[in-house]
């Protein structure tokens, strides 16, 4: 016998069994206390307290802002866009996508020229403009949240309705996508996606 | 498979009857014990381990959503267990002196190089191996027990193999090769 599968089985097989210990196993699960004593006993619950300790001392001592928008966040938005940005004041009332948007961290691939940004559901839309393409359409948007099923039909910058094909990538929690009408966008799509990835690093 | 007879078992278990739960983990026993044995290279481990598993099993049981998951499910469990079990009392050699002394006083001298060899593959390779050959599940079983696609799972299982043949035609061959994790 030279499989060593079956070689594996027969010597397994050959191991003598204790006898089933139903009354230890009875008594165990009729103990109040946790059933089985994990890795390192009590040092995750403490652990656990340790950490929650920590973090209720940090927010007595510096309690959380209510900015929604971060400084990096404000000039990196002013950036692209070139228009000045209004912060939300605390207290206002603020739609749930809304909040989702000011929170967003907006990737900018390096080396194109961005010349607007949109706030999306779940993200951003840059547009970036290409000298050999025109205008491109970068979409971000949270990795977690599934993409839209409208994707896959687009108006052309020609007004156009067309069929597209979509380039997707994920770097970190965000999922990036651009939009291909033609063969020529590969290339262009490409590039940002290697912009991207420059910029996240 | 063994297991595959205890379904009404399961569902029953799984219902809240207790007849059926224990009758489950008697028929559980062996298998848990032949698992966690050759996973651990040590029975005394392996007792401890299939122990808590089973003691988990009887805890969970009313949480197993698909009892056809039954067997990947129960596997798993063992699997923790004895990582678990290792964990409380660290071993630093692949396989304690005691076994090659024999441990087991009825082993054959071909069960322990089996054993040893066994031992003497790295985790990953180990168990994927255990789950197949001993307890018989699929490919596709194995990753959901062990959380893993099935293809992974047949890689490990080839390599597995290959090593395995190795290390039984050579003992002193080195179980590590140039493949990465």
């Amino acid at each position: 016998m030279n499989d060593p599968g079956e070689r594996l089985r027969d010597a397994a097989f050959q191991l003598t069994v204790p006898p089933f210990p139903a009354a230890r196993i009875a008594q165990r699960l009729a103990s109040p206390r946790a059933p089985v004593r994990g890795a390192g006993g009590w040092a995750p619950l403490r652990a656990v307290a340790l950490s929650g300790a920590i973090v209720v001392a940090a927010f007595a001592a510096a309690p959380p802002s209510r900015q929604v928008m971060s400084d990096a966040m404000v000039r990196t938005i002013e950036r692209l866009t070139g228009q000045r940005v209004r912060e939300v004041r605390p207290g206002e009332a603020l739609p749930r996508s809304a909040h989702v948007h000011t929170r967003f961290p907006v990737v900018v691939p390096r080396g194109f020229e961005i010349t607007d940004t949109l706030a999306t559901d779940n993200g951003a839309t840059l547009t970036i403009h290409d000298r050999k393409l025109g205008v491109v359409m970068l979409q971000e948007r949270w990795a977690t949240i599934p993409p839209s099923k409208l994707e896959g039909i687009g108006i052309h910058e020609d007004g156009s309705i067309r069929r597209f094909n979509v380039r997707r990538w994920t770097i970190g929690k965000i999922a990036f996508s651009v939009t291909m009408f033609d063969p020529h966008y590969h290339d262009i799509a490409e590039r940002i996606e290697r912009a991207t990835r420059a910029a996240s690093r | 498979m063994v297991v595959t007879d205890c379904h009404a078992d399961v569902l029953a278990a799984r219902a809240g009857d207790t007849e059926a739960r224990d009758r489950l983990l008697a028929a559980l026993w062996p298998r848990a014990f032949r698992l966690a044995a050759s996973i651990a290279g040590d029975p005394q481990l392996a007792e401890e381990a299939a122990q808590d598993a089973l003691v988990l099993i009887a805890a969970r049981i009313a949480a197993l959503r698909d009892a056809e998951a039954y067997p990947a499910w129960s596997a798993s469990i063992v699997v923790n267990a004895v990582r678990s079990a290792r964990r409380r009392t660290p071993r630093t050699g692949p396989l304690p002196a005691t076994i090659a002394d024999g441990a087991f006083e009825d082993a054959t001298a071909a069960r322990l190089d089996v054993m040893a060899a066994l031992a003497a593959l790295p985790q990953w390779l180990r168990i994927p191996l255990v789950l197949r050959y001993v307890d018989g599940l699929t490919s596709r079983e194995i990753g959901a027990a062990l959380g893993a696609p099935s293809a992974t799972i047949r890689f490990r299982l080839a390599l597995g193999r290959r090593r395995l043949a190795a290390l039984l035609s050579d003992p002193a061959s080195p179980a590590q090769e140039e493949y990465a994790r």
